[in-house]
Parts: structure tokens; sequence; C-alpha cells
């Protein structure tokens, strides 16, 4: 994996408009988005917000009614090498239950002059080697996913689609693959997962693109959508505190007389601050913002 | 193109359908060959064995295998999309009429394949059980090879058929029952019972290919050899169809969503 001369930039994914109708329902409405490579970008939105059909519209196994979807400035049908450029696993999509794992990637390899040497090496990867003669049927939901998982990494992909690549697997195979995706990400590559579940992604995503009812709702760095964590501090002395920390990139709301909200300074910081000066404190303490909520609140609820 | 052949070779080696298809072809082929050459030339209302009619009957029989090819082309597609493995193929493979170019010329020497195998080891077979009986294995005005070579086109053929029928019905059962239904028993009728249509279908085409009316041999209206087109016009109407079919299977398949 350690490559001494740099890669290229991973492809960019772009979204330019794209809405898809089925009869009188929108189930994608004009969405316009990029996912740009060096981290994870998580895909949210309830159950039938449209994720899988703008995955299925992007990848080119859906005809958008209008937009177009691109890869690299290019269409997925354009690519001259798909498996190449990206690796892709889909809810929904299926194995042959009388054919083995090993033969399912052998025949998808075999499309691009993938060795089957890298066919045992990406069963390695995803710890079905010692299954992968097996017939898919006797396969269980975790099993699937990690030969969808395999079957997208067949050709060592800069880009990875994974549509809720999480269900199925049980805490140590999630565990496995946050870390896995990290690490991709790390490479450079453009790495997009889809999730209806906010807190099943957020320890491995950095930017959300989160949809409801086919529309974008926010596209943000994680950190931004959480708010980061505000301190809360509790003092008889707040306007000299305020006046103490205020500096760049902090921000002060106070409510009230005695308390203070605190963006963008650690409570070490506060801390310290006002033990050198002198400033008493009640309180200090650092309020996370409960991502569900988050979420549920901008998706207009669960459905 | 070359590699999506053979990928498309690989997927059907790799599961049990392809063997099954050619053990029944072959079950099928041998039980009606055997049954007509042990039967025959018994007296009575039994075919004549040493006439070219009777022993074409018994030789010709094997075109029939052509239902299995034609089942074997349909699974091409609609296994596909009934286990939902056509998302990873499209994946691999997203420019639709290769794919399906791709197939048909799998399907295409898979159905040579079968048909050799089908052809060679019913001939063979024929010819045995008519020598352990004393009869001779052909008769004058009896064309084997033309028969032979027949038999290997159109079982041959009937698999890109069935691709195409597959890829314009997705669903598995209605296309294998409509095909059956269709190819059997409906245009069978009308060749028998309306050869002047009949001929102009796949399988009048097809017996054209065999050079046998058997239509006529059975007691139709065709007169002998009369009621079929030349083997060249049955070649070419037959290819035609396959070719339409695909045609139109491809235009269908092409602006399909897959979900």
């Amino acid at each position: 994996m350690t490559n001494p001369t740099p890669p290229a930039p991973a492809p960019v994914i772009e979204a330019r408009g794209l809405t898809k109708r089925f009869g009188s329902l929108r189930a994608v409405d004009d969405l316009t988005f990029t996912v740009r490579p060096g981290g994870v970008t998580g895909f949210l939105g309830p159950n039938g917000a449209g994720k899988t059909t703008t995955l299925r519209m992007l990848l080119g196994l859906v005809r958008p009614t209008s937009g177009t979807g691109l890869i690299g400035g290019r269409t997925y049908a354009g690519l001259p090498d798909p498996l190449r450029t990206v690796g892709a696993a889909l809810e929904a999509s299926g194995f042959h239950p009388g054919r083995s794992a090993r033969d399912h990637l052998r025949a998808l390899a075999a499309t691009a002059a993938i060795p089957d040497s890298r066919v045992d090496e990406v069963l390695g990867h995803v710890g079905l080697h010692d299954v992968a003669d097996r017939r898919t049927l006797t396969y269980s939901m975790g099993m699937r996913q990690r030969l969808a998982l395999a079957a997208a990494l067949l050709g060592d992909p800069p880009v990875l689609v994974l549509d809720e690549p999480a269900n199925g697997l049980d805490p140590e195979g999630i565990a496995w693959l946050r870390d896995f995706l990290r690490r991709y990400a790390a490479m450079g590559r453009t790495v997009l997962i889809s999730s209806h579940v906010l807190s099943e992604v957020a320890q491995t995503v950095d930017e959300v693109l989160i949809i409801a009812h086919g529309r974008l709702v926010r596209q943000a760095p994680l950190s931004e959508l959480t708010g980061g964590g505000r301190v809360r501090v509790r003092t008889p002395d707040g306007a000299r505190l305020t006046k103490l920390l205020l500096a760049d990139g902090v921000r002060i709301d106070m409510p009230s007389e005695d308390t203070l909200y605190v963006t963008g300074a650690e409570t070490a910081k506060i801390g310290h601050a006002a033990h050198a000066n002198g400033i008493e404190l009640h309180e200090l303490v650092r309020e996370e913002s409960d991502l569900e909520r988050v979420f549920l609140r901008l998706t207009g609820g669960a459905e | 193109m070359t590699r999506l052949v053979r990928a498309e070779l690989l997927k059907l080696r790799s599961t049990n359908a392809w063997w099954l298809l050619l053990g029944l072809a072959l079950a099928y082929c041998l039980l009606a060959t055997g049954a007509f050459a042990l039967a025959g030339s018994r007296g009575g209302d039994s075919p004549d064995l040493h006439s070219a009619t009777g022993l074409g009957v018994v030789y010709g029989w094997v075109s029939q295998a052509y239902a299995f090819t034609l089942i074997l082309g349909v699974l091409g597609v609609t296994t596909e999309y009934r286990h939902m493995t056509i998302t990873a193929t499209l994946l691999a493979v997203p420019r639709r009429g290769r794919l399906l170019l791709a197939k048909l010329l799998a399907y295409l020497v898979a159905g040579f394949v079968y048909a050799v195998v089908i052809v060679g080891v019913t001939f063979g077979f024929a010819a045995a059980v008519l020598s352990v009986r004393g009869l001779p294995v052909t008769a004058p005005g009896l064309d084997l090879p033309q028969i032979m070579l027949g038999g290997v086109l159109t079982i041959t053929l009937y698999a890109p058929m069935g691709l195409a029928v597959g890829a314009l019905v997705r669903n598995q059962v209605a296309a294998i029952v409509g095909t059956l239904i269709y190819f059997w028993w409906v245009e069978t009728l009308l060749i028998f019972l309306l050869p002047a249509v009949g001929r102009w279908l796949p399988g009048g085409a097809a017996q054209a290919m065999l050079h046998l009316d058997l239509a006529s041999m059975a007691g139709g209206r065709g007169a002998p050899g009369g009621g079929l087109l030349s083997w060249w016009a049955g070649a070419g109407v037959f290819i035609g169809y396959a070719a339409l079919l695909t045609a139109l299977g491809g235009r269908v398949t092409m602006r399909r969503d897959v979900t």
C-alpha cells in the first residue's frame, strides 16, 4: 500500500441536477452535490429518501429523468475501465445461489482482465478466504456484505461507493469496516457510503450529505453539523471572561447573566484563562449535540 | 470483447444449469431416437426404417433438442434478473450493447458445444441401435450430413434466440413457459396446418435447414420437401428472426432501469 510516487488525485463524484420521476413521484429531485477525495462522505437520509436511486443513477443503472451523474468528469458508462475506477456495492444486488463466491468474483474480474490472484487477495481481505468455494446459497447476510465489498475492491479503484455497507455486519465487522474505510480515504481516495442511521456512520464519515424526500437538505463537514460541541460555562463574572476569551474563531453566546456558551475553545483553555485571571467558575461542561436528533430534525422526522 | 465472452462462459460453467440442461437434452434425444429406432420396421403401421422418410424421423428428431438450448439462452438473461446479479454485471460492463453482444457470442459458442455433443451422441446411438437390430443405418435419398448440419445449426442458433427472448421478457418463468408453448405447440401446429405461413416462422425455417419436412412426413398438407423454404432461405429467415429479436431485446434492455 505504500507508494513512493504520489498517485494522481482520485476522481470526484458529481451529481448535477439529478432528477428521477417514477410516474408522479419525484424519487430524486434536482440533486446537486460533489464528493471529494481524501475523506469519507456519508450519504444519509431516512429509508425511501432516494439514496439508492441516486447511487444507481450515478452508476448508470438507472436513467435519470434529467440531470447527470459524473465520476471524474465522465458518465459511468463512459468510463474506459469501470472496475479499476469505481468499486461499488449496492443493496439489492445479488449472487447466484448456486455459484461460489470465487467464481462470482472470477467472472467479474475476467471482464477487466484482473488476474485470479487478485480474486484470492480480495477474498482474504474481507475474510472470506476459507469459504470462497462454497455456494453463496449458504452465506449469511454478513458474508454477502463482505462478498459485495470484495467485488467492489477487485480493481483496487480510487473511488468507492457503498450502499448501506454496515447492514448485516456484526459489531466486529462494523469496526473493521470503519477502520478500513478510514484508511482507504486516507490514501487520498474518494469514498461515498450511504446509510439511514447517522449514528452508525458518525464515527466513519468526515462529511455528510443529507437528503430527504429526494432533495438535498444539507452538505457539510460532520463537525459543523454536530456544532463541534460547545462548552457551557457558568460564572458570576461572565462579562470579564467573555472579554478574555474573545479571539479569532471563538464565539460566545450569553443567554443569561451567569451562563456562557463557548464555541471554538476547549474546556482546558477556558479553565486556564479563568484560573489565571482569578475568575470564579461554577460549571465548565462540554456539550455534545445529539447526532440522531440533528439528523431527524434535518430530515423532517423519522419515517 | 474476448474477455467479456470469456466472463460470460465462466458464469455459465459455474452453476449447475448447463450440465442439467445438457443431461436432459441427451436423455430426451436418446429416449425418442431409441424409441423410433426400436419401434420401426416391425410390420403393421410401424414406419419403414429402410426408407428415407422412416430414417429421417429417427435422425431428424435430434433437432427437437433445440428446446434445451432455447431454455439455456433464456436463462442467460433472466437468471441475472432473478438473482439480481445483473447489478454486478452492469457495474463491470456498463455499456449494455457490448454486454448483450458478448452474451450472444458466448451463447453461440455454448449452443454449438451443446449441438455437437447432442447430435454426435444421438446419431451414434441411433446408428448403434439400428446396427444391433441388423437394419441399415442409412437409406437411399437420405442426406445424413445435411440432417447433421441442419441439426447442429438449429440447436446452436436457438441459444441466442432464447437469449433475445430473455432480454425482452425478464420474468424467468414467463419467458420459459411462453417460448416453449410458442415454439413447441403454436408454431408446430401452424407449420402442420398452415405450411404457407408456417414455413416463414422460425420453426419452419429451422426445418428447412434440416432439409427435413417433418410435417409432411407426418401426413401434413405440404408435399414432401415442397412445403418448406430452400436451405439457404431457411437459414436466412432463421438468422433474420434471431437478429430481429436480439435487436428488439437489446433496445428494451438498453433503456430499462435496473433497480
